[in-house]
């Protein structure tokens, strides 16, 4: 898998007096089992990007590369693409249809003209991956508790079998219970099935906690991109962009202003515990 | 029937089940989503109340402002009671309410007539409408945006707007029914600091139901819910040393105090009752000066 | 973008024809409209066109604004101008093939693209000078004897009101929901009429549930707020007459004096 985009811009109402440019120049690749997060202020750009990915959005400029062929080439089949580059919409319980859980989760397969064997045992498979057990099947999707819709909604998506999975926002709205279950999801689909996973996200603690490669827009650009315990290193930068960081790290800068020092500010919890108890270890062997 | 003074809210045994019908309309399930609620709010409190989601916490909040009645128990809201017909408007009136989604609250399309909505409905003679009006959108650094379409704002932009509608109305408490949970940082920041300053400054009551931690930590008083119960019930501090509890309730613990436990657990002598990330800066520099 | 979108057309601008009270505005344009139909004569429209213009100048709205009304109707005026040049018996002017163009054709033809033509100018000028809120309660105001019959004048206007402010939210989420199926390799586009409508179901349907979901919200915001019906209800901008609108009758009176003496006196 291969994704790459190539001085990429997006104006929205081209030509009217409305005109609005989304994104500015933006060259990216992805690679092969990568877990990235995108994280950027509301109006970035963040959402146009992603429907890019799958030729939802056309660009206006540059050119966008799937398995190194060209997506706006004529005899480029977009529905296949769009199987291939599965995208998870925000609130994507929004989009259930059906009168039952499976069958809302075939529509997708089912779409891509996979053999009807195939379409149910790929459904099957995707439910159980998300966790939504046997007994739920064939109840009516509206019945469902949030979390749930949420999970039977990004079954939908993975029974296409998609090489990369793309998320808008896939913890909004959802309660710490139902956020954990779906990082503990996405963590899983990238360890255990080798999928590469791109989510949006607002939220800093968990970016930091998963991802292995953190992007930043702002007015539709990319303005960083590395791994998160480098991104997080600027904190001035991202709160001028209207952007936070993970506690830890603004916890870390005010102990840098006592006196202490990190090599690399903790960006997550565990790794802040750990560097204060090496502090507190190496101060007992010491005295 | 004997009015209850004191306390600006109180629930007694509140009790609330709805029914589930199949395709024939009977009944196939009772559902308890609030089961036996005591609790009482003192005017200008800051409350908020905690809960993963079904734990029953919008439905109690709905008990508040009369949007429901209780299937047994009693609600007092400024000393009346919600299931009295006769008191509905006056409840409404005193308690306003801020919902979850920012796009389906607001009825009119031009910002200031929505705000005037409230008042409107009450029969507040125009030129005070006016005033309230302009006060409202004031209060929330909303009056530049009086002639603009709703639709032009963000989220947390729309959710000032409803604020400054229920402050119209001249309530003495505004209800966030999970206010917060669909907008961006940014946006779910400026609300939780409009409701601090509208507590301190004008000494309005704020019931809080989220399940953002961060959020209540400035609060006065903590209730958790779990299956319609209140399991836990506090100051933040109080609460929020009871980690194995709010674990059960399915409630996390702000990251500072995640730190501190984890710190703890290691052996380091560090409180466990730690809040903010401030205090765990305070800490660490007592630990180790 | 599509949050942009406006119902009717507003044109912000200030002027006298904007501050005019709406029930002027509308009773002003019902009257206009009316008087199209009163004459036949040439010297009728010169008077009909020339009150359009000064009203058009008074409310400062471009001209090239004000005929954008015209587009939608564009395909029918050419279509009724030609039905009525071709189809008009009387005096052969022309003769193309079997296609017969008529003296009598030609004026059928101008009287009524220019009746056609100053209807919906007449009726944009009131759109594009009152904001659909100021629409509305003109209506409910104008409307409201008819409640002594117990027509529900107040809740029409409300749910004109609402509607304004849904439609805009309800057009950018069936966008969404159609992007949304369309990444699930949904399609919306090939196929023949009854294969399409089934394919409108992965749309429909999620839209039909968040609209209903939206509406249970607003009803439930709504009662949070103290909405309990038209009765007692106060307003923020109340309307009243002002003096400008009592200049608007009489000069409207004008009008309709003025062209009934050019109608009765001119020859043409």
């Amino acid at each position: 898998m291969s994704l790459i985009l190539d001085h990429v811009g997006y104006i929205y109402g081209k030509g009217t007096n409305e005109e609005k440019r989304a994104l500015d120049d933006v060259s990216l690749e992805i690679k092969e089992h990568e877990f990235i997060a995108l994280i950027g202020r509301t109006g970035s750009g963040k959402s146009t990007l992603v429907q890019i990915f799958n030729g939802l959005e056309q660009p206006s400029e540059g050119t966008v590369y799937f398995n190194g062929r060209d997506i706006s080439d004529k005899d480029f089949n977009k529905r296949e693409l769009r199987g291939k580059v599965g995208l998870v919409f925000q609130y994507p319980e929004h989009q259930l249809f059906e009168e039952t859980v499976i069958k809302d989760v075939q529509f997708g397969p089912g779409n891509m003209g996979f053999r009807p064997l195939d379409v149910e045992m790929y459904a099957f498979q995707a439910l159980k991956d998300v966790g939504i057990g046997d007994e739920l099947l064939d109840v009516s999707p509206l019945v469902l508790s949030g979390g749930q819709k949420r999970r039977v909604a990004i079954a939908g998506v993975l029974a296409m079998q998609p090489e990369i999975l793309v998320l808008d926002e896939p913890m909004a709205g959802l309660d710490p219970v139902g956020r954990r279950e779906i990082l503990a999801l996405l963590q899983k689909l990238y360890r255990e099935k080798g999928m590469t996973i791109f989510f949006i996200s607002h939220n800093m603690e968990e970016v930091a906690e998963v991802a292995g490669r953190v992007l930043v827009m702002d007015k539709g650009k990319i303005v960083l991109d590395g791994p998160p315990a480098k991104v997080f290193q600027y904190q001035k930068e991202l709160e001028q962009i209207g952007l936070g960081v993970p506690q830890t790290v603004t916890l870390a800068g005010h102990l840098e202003e006592r006196g202490w020092s990190f090599s690399e500010k903790p960006v997550t919890v565990h790794e802040m515990a750990a560097e204060i108890l090496e502090k507190w270890n190496g101060g007992k062997n010491d005295s | 029937m004997k009015e209850k003074k004191g306390a600006f809210l109180r629930t007694e045994g509140l009790v609330h089940e709805y029914s589930r019908r199949d395709e024939e309309g009977n009944v196939t399930e009772i559902i308890r989503a609030v089961d036996g609620v005591d609790l009482s709010v003192e005017p200008g409190e800051f409350i908020a109340v905690l809960g993963a989601n079904g734990s029953g916490k919008s439905t109690l909040a709905k008990h508040f402002n009369a949007l429901l009645t209780p299937t047994d128990g009693v609600v007092y809201l400024d000393g009346k009671r919600t299931d009295q017909e006769e008191n509905v408007l006056a409840i409404r009136q005193l308690a306003g309410m801020v919902f979850q989604n920012p796009d389906n609250q607001l009825v009119s399309n031009v910002v200031e007539e929505d705000v005037a909505f409230g008042p409107e409905n009450l029969g507040v003679p125009t030129k005070e409408i006016r005033k309230r009006v302009k006060e409202g959108l004031e209060s929330v650094g909303m009056y530049a945006y009086r002639k603009k379409s709703p639709n032009h704002l963000s989220g947390g932009q729309k959710q000032r707007v409803a604020i400054a509608g229920i402050l119209a109305m001249q309530s003495g408490c505004i209800i966030l029914d999970e206010a917060t949970s669909m907008l961006d940082p940014m946006g779910r920041k400026s609300i939780i600091e409009q409701v601090l300053r509208l507590n301190k400054e004008k000494k309005i009551t704020i019931i809080l139901i989220t399940h953002h931690m961060d959020e209540v930590v400035h609060a006065d008083k903590v209730f958790v819910m779990k299956k319609g119960k209140v399991a836990l019930s506090g100051t933040p501090r109080q609460v929020f040393g009871q980690a194995e509890l709010l674990e059960e309730c399915k409630v996390t613990l702000p990251e500072a105090a995640q730190i501190a436990e984890e710190l703890y657990e290691h052996g380091m002598p560090v409180r466990t009752d730690i809040l903010t990330m401030q205090e765990l800066e305070e800490e660490l520099e007592r630990i180790f000066a | 973008m599509i949050r942009d979108i406006t119902i009717g057309q507003y044109y912000t601008a200030e002027s006298v024809i904007h501050r005019l009270d709406p029930r002027i505005k509308i009773v002003g344009t019902l009257i206009y409209m009316i008087s199209l139909f009163l004459f036949h004569k040439m010297s009728g429209y010169a008077a009909a066109i020339l009150f359009f213009l000064f009203v058009l100048f008074l409310s400062r709205v471009p001209f090239s604004f004000s005929v954008r009304g015209l587009r939608p109707i564009f395909l029918m005026l050419i279509f009724t101008a030609f039905l009525n040049l071709f189809w008009t018996e009387g005096e052969v002017l022309l003769r193309i093939g079997a296609l017969e163009i008529t003296k009598e054709g030609i004026w059928k033809m101008a009287y009524i693209s220019l009746r056609l033509i100053l209807l919906i100018l007449g009726a944009s000028i009131m759109t594009l000078t009152t904001t659909p809120n100021d629409l509305t309660a003109g209506m409910e105001r104008l409307l409201s004897p008819l409640k002594i019959f117990h027509a529900p004048v107040h809740e029409i206007a409300m749910m004109m009101s609402i509607a304004l402010r849904f439609i805009p939210i309800l057009i950018e989420e069936t966008n969404r929901i159609m992007k949304a199926q369309m990444a699930r390799g949904a399609d919306f586009e090939s196929g023949n009429i009854l294969r399409k409508l089934k394919n409108m179901l992965p749309l429909v349907l999620p839209l039909f549930v968040s609209a209903l979901r939206r509406a249970n919200d607003l009803a439930q915001a709504m009662d949070a707020r103290c909405y309990h019906g038209g009765k007692g209800r106060t307003r923020m901008y109340p309307l009243y007459f002002k003096g400008i609108d009592i200049v608007a009758c009489f000069i409207c009176m004008l009008y309709l004096a003025a062209l009934y003496l050019t109608v009765r006196f001119l020859p043409i």
